[in-house]
C-alpha cells in the first residue's frame, strides 16, 4: 500500500509538473463503414434490360459504435460505382439516396462499358476531369451529409439499363459512399 | 460520460507510465486502439511519430546519476525516476495525405500532440471534404515515471532493472501496459587509479507494450563520468541510443487492411549533465539531456 501510494505521488508530481493532460473534447475522424449497395442485376430477359434496386443501410451499421459521443461534423470525400461479373455490354444508370423525412435525391449518373466499371469509377476522378464515366450532382453530397449527421438509416438506390441480355446470374452494380464522422470516443 | 472520464484519467496516468504493480491482458479493443484504427499507414505515421520520438527519449533516460561503482561489496538502491521530453511546435503538426484524387493532395493537420484537426474542402466542389483527427495529448513536456532497482557490485559491475505494469481499466477502455528495462554498468576508473573522475560504461535495454498494438523498444550504450564533492555529485555522459515503436492494427480505411509499421525514434545521441545530493541513505538527483530531443529526468532514491 505504501509502495503504491509513493508511486501514485510520484506520478502525480510528474504529470502535474509536466502540464500533461488530455484535450477536452477531442474528436477523431472516424471512417464511415459499409455505406454501400450491392445490386444483383437480372439480365436474363431481353425484353426487360432495366434495373431498379435499393439497399437500406442502418445508421447503427455505418456509424462506428466505439465512438458513441457527440458527432461534431460529417464529411463525404468520394462515391464510387463498380461492376462485378463478366458481361460484354454497357451499363447506364443513376445513384439516388433517401432517408426518413427527406426526398429521394439524385447523387450521380454513370455510363460506360461494363468492363470499365470493374475498376471502381470515382467521383473524385470525375471532378478532376479524368473520368467521363461518372457525373456527380453538385451539392447532392450535402444531402447525404445531412442524413448521416442526423444518424438516419440511408437508402441507396441505383436505377438504369444494360445494353444486352445475359444468362449470367452473378452480375452486380456496387455503389459505395466514403466519408468520415468527427466523433468523440 | 463515465467511460470518457475514465479513459482520460487512465490515459493521463498511463502516459506517466505508472502505477499499480500488476498487469492484466486486454481482452478487447481500447479507445486508443479504436482511434488508431481510423488511420491508414501514411496518416498514422505522421500522427503518432512524435510520440515515438518523445517516448523513446524518455525510455533511455534516468539510468544513472553517478559513475562511482564499487569494485566489490553489496550496493542496493531503490529509486523512483521521472523524466520528460520537451514537446516542440514541430511535434504538433504533420503533412497528411488526402484521398487519391483529392485536391489539394496534402494538408497540414494535428498530430497526437496537436490541437484541432484540419478539415479541407475539394478545390472544385467544396461540399466534398476530408478531415484530420484532433490531437489527444495536451503537453509541453511528455512525461514518464518508473521505479528502478540498482544492485551491485561484482567486479565493479552494477545491474539495473525497471519493471512496472498497469492493468486494463474500465472494461478495457484503456489497455494494459508493461514497461521492462534491464541494464548493466561497469566501472572503468577502477583500472585507472590516478583518474580524477569516476568513469563507467553502460548498456541498457527497455521495452514498453500497450495492449496488443503498440510495442516500444529502446537501447542505449554510453559512457559516464562523475565527481563527488562531499554530499554533492556532479555527473555527465555521452550515449548512443536507438528506439523503435512497432504498431500493428487493422485499419478501417477502405482497402487498407492490416497495418504493421516500425517507427524509429528521432533521438540517436545524447549529452547528459546533472547533479545529485546524497544524504545518508537518501539520494535526490536531476539531469538535462541534449540531442535531437531535449529531455529532463530526475528522481529520488533510497539505498547504500
Amino acid at each position: 500500500m505504501k509502495r503504491n501510494l509513493l508511486l501514485l505521488l510520484l506520478v502525480g508530481f510528474v504529470i502535474a509538473g509536466s502540464g500533461c493532460s488530455i484535450f477536452d473534447p477531442f474528436f477523431i475522424a472516424v471512417n464511415i463503414e459499409g455505406l454501400s449497395g450491392r445490386y444483383n442485376i437480372d439480365m436474363s430477359d431481353p425484353a426487360a434490360l432495366t434495373y431498379d434496386e435499393s439497399v437500406t443501410v442502418l445508421a447503427s451499421d455505418y456509424l462506428n459504435p466505439d465512438f458513441s459521443g457527440d458527432i461534431e461534423d460529417v464529411s463525404i470525400y468520394d462515391i464510387t460505382v463498380q461492376t462485378e461479373g463478366d458481361y460484354t455490354g454497357s451499363v447506364n444508370g443513376e445513384v439516388w439516396a433517401s432517408y426518413p423525412g427527406a426526398p429521394l435525391t439524385l447523387i450521380a449518373t454513370y455510363s460506360g462499358n461494363w468492363d470499365v466499371f470493374k475498376t471502381p469509377q470515382s467521383l473524385l476522378q470525375a471532378l478532376l476531369g479524368n473520368n467521363p464515366n461518372i457525373i456527380p450532382q453538385l451539392g447532392a453530397l450535402g444531402f447525404l451529409v445531412g442524413g448521416i449527421n442526423a444518424e438516419q438509416d440511408i437508402t441507396l438506390s441505383s436505377t438504369g439499363f444494360v445494353s444486352q441480355s445475359s444468362a449470367a446470374t452473378n452480375l452486380f452494380v456496387i455503389v459505395a459512399v466514403f466519408g468520415q464522422v468527427l466523433a468523440a470516443p | 460520460m463515465r467511460t470518457k472520464l475514465a479513459f482520460r484519467f487512465v490515459l493521463a496516468v498511463v502516459l506517466g507510465m505508472t502505477v499499480l504493480l500488476s498487469s492484466t491482458p486486454a481482452r478487447s479493443q481500447s479507445d486508443l486502439e479504436n482511434a488508431l484504427e481510423q488511420f491508414d499507414i501514411g496518416s498514422v505515421t505522421g500522427y503518432i511519430q512524435p510520440m515515438a520520438d518523445l517516448f523513446g527519449a524518455n525510455m533511455n533516460a534516468g539510468f544513472y546519476h553517478s559513475a562511482a561503482i564499487p569494485t566489490a561489496g553489496l550496493t542496493l538502491s531503490i529509486e523512483l525516476i521521472g523524466m520528460g521530453s520537451l514537446v516542440s511546435d514541430d511535434d504538433k503538426t504533420y503533412t497528411a495525405n488526402a484521398p487519391a484524387g483529392f485536391s489539394p493532395a496534402t494538408f497540414q493537420t494535428a498530430t497526437i500532440f496537436g490541437e484541432n484537426g484540419t478539415t479541407i474542402s475539394h478545390d472544385l466542389d467544396p461540399t466534398i471534404q476530408f478531415s484530420g483527427s484532433d490531437g489527444i495529448i495536451d503537453a509541453s513536456l511528455f512525461p514518464l515515471a518508473v521505479p528502478q532497482l540498482r544492485v551491485g557490485s561484482i567486479y565493479g559491475t552494477e545491474f539495473t532493472v525497471r519493471l512496472i505494469g498497469t492493468p486494463s481499466f474500465d472494461d478495457d477502455a484503456f489497455p494494459s501496459t508493461t514497461l521492462f528495462g534491464i541494464g548493466a554498468r561497469h566501472s572503468v576508473s577502477q583500472y585507472i587509479p590516478a583518474a580524477p573522475l569516476d568513469i563507467a560504461v553502460g548498456l541498457f535495454y527497455s521495452s514498453f507494450t500497450v495492449g496488443e498494438i503498440i510495442d516500444f523498444k529502446g537501447l542505449s550504450i554510453g559512457a559516464q563520468a562523475s565527481k563527488s564533492f562531499s554530499v554533492l555529485d556532479l555527473y555527465g555522459g555521452l550515449a548512443w541510443e536507438q528506439s523503435t515503436m512497432d504498431l500493428v492494427y487493422t485499419s478501417t480505411v477502405p482497402g487498407v487492411g492490416k497495418v504493421d509499421i516500425e517507427l524509429d525514434g528521432d533521438n540517436s545521441f545524447r549529452f547528459t549533465v546533472g547533479a545529485g545530493l546524497s544524504l545518508a541513505v537518501f539520494h535526490i538527483f536531476a539531469d538535462a539531456n541534449f540531442g535531437s530531443i531535449t529531455n529532463f529526468s530526475g528522481g529520488i532514491g533510497l539505498g547504500f
